[in-house]
């Protein structure tokens, strides 16, 4: 027992490392020979780094990284087409957010009313429904959030996802951004990218996390 | 970007991944920050000094993508909840006791706090001095000692109820 006590997690920690020069390394492991109690603590230490060697195995590499290697580090995502609605109050807001998205993540399908569409379409559900729309698309309420230009809403529309904003002076929705989050198996920006952009979005116009449903229901009843 | 540059970032592709999927721990998600983290890494090749080590420029631009993405991230219903079930790859080992039991490592790694994670893949799996992962990641060797050790009892008293524990993990 007091011979543990000497001998500190830190020290225990250095020698499964490795990190103990091979003196102080031979006096700990001699100690630790010598009592089993320690011997039990420094087990947690090399057990951990045992086992997460065995977890995280090297694995092949897939070939769109070999293909990012080597392009020219420009990444590959359709145009940009800036489709806005600049309602009076928030324009300067998401001309500012939507310089962020350089290299663009505005996609071609549809046109401004389908996205207004998919907004009023979603109007009245709470995160998590979806609604089959006319065009064969599957639209479905994925976060509501409260801004500083009011109430704003992340809607995934098949790989498509827009964020639309209530106009508050027209009534309605204006679509804020569309990005095409892509899917697994082609070269289409990485979804992790748009969630990126759509969170930078976010984060310009202050939003703050996702309303719970209670808040939800009370923010699109207003 | 000169082809030598190319070759060895191409060489450390494998690492990178790893990497990449004990911070993500999906296996798509770590492809998508990998590939984010090289497009990076090329646009910004000047800022690599040459002569320094490779591996720990792009664990670093690795980190920073994926701190940035999180710190980003909203509380959204998850589209696809499949994939946010997957476990990463399969192990190549043959027995199932073997794969549940070191599945069952990569889900205790991911109810870890980030910071601690990256430094269990530095030290633990990429093999990094302290010293190499204080200089990486700016900040005193004893903090990343100090994170470490706190990251491997969290790790073991969250392992410690798998009836399948062994002495040394698993049999090899």
């Amino acid at each position: 027992m007091t011979r543990q006590d000497k001998v500190s997690d830190d020290m225990l920690m250095a020698l499964a490392d490795g990190e103990l020069n091979e003196i102080e390394a031979d006096r700990l492991r001699r100690l630790i020979a010598a009592d089993p109690a320690l011997a039990a603590r420094y087990r947690a230490f090399a057990t951990t780094r045992s086992l997460l060697q065995d977890a995280y195995p090297l694995e092949p590499v897939p070939e769109r990284l070999m293909a990012a290697v080597m392009a020219d580090g420009v990444p590959k995502v359709a145009p940009l087409r800036r489709q806005m609605a600049p309602a009076a109050g928030w324009g300067m807001a998401m001309a500012a957010a939507l310089v962020l998205a350089v290299g663009g993540f505005f996609v071609g399908r549809g046109t401004g009313p389908d996205q207004v569409n998919v907004a009023a379409a979603t109007a009245d559900l709470l995160t998590g429904a979806e609604i089959r729309l006319a065009d064969g698309s599957t639209a479905r309420v994925l976060g509501s959030y409260d801004t500083d230009i009011g109430l704003c809403r992340l809607i995934g529309q098949d790989d498509l996802r827009h964020v639309v904003c209530r106009d508050s002076r027209a009534g309605g929705w204006v679509t804020a951004l569309s990005v095409d989050a892509g899917s697994a198996d082609n070269f289409m920006p990485a979804s992790d990218l748009s969630v990126a952009v759509i969170d930078r979005l976010l984060d310009d116009v202050g939003a703050g996390p996702a309303l719970d449903p209670v808040a939800e229901r009370g923010a699109l009843m207003r | 970007m000169p082809s030598d540059r190319r070759n060895e970032l191409i060489r450390l592709l494998p690492r990178l991944r790893r990497f990449a999927c004990g911070l993500t721990g999906a296996a798509d998600q770590a492809d998508d920050l990998v590939q984010i983290s090289i497009e990076k890494a090329l646009r910004n090749l000047d800022s690599f000094a040459v002569g320094t080590r490779m591996d720990a420029w792009m664990f670093r631009i690795i980190r920073n993508t994926w701190i940035d993405m999180i710190r980003a991230r909203r509380n959204t219903v998850a589209y696809d909840t499949e994939a946010a079930d997957t476990i990463i790859g399969s192990d190549g080992r043959t027995t199932t006791e073997a794969r549940l039991h070191l599945a069952e490592v990569r889900r205790a790694m991911q109810g870890l706090p980030d910071d601690q994670r990256i430094v269990l893949m530095l030290v633990c799996v990429e093999g990094m001095r302290y010293r190499e992962v204080a200089e990486m990641l700016d900040i005193p060797e004893g903090t990343v000692m100090s994170r470490l050790s706190r990251a491997r009892l969290a790790l073991a008293d969250k392992l410690k109820d798998t009836p399948l524990r062994t002495e040394k993990g698993i049999d090899r």
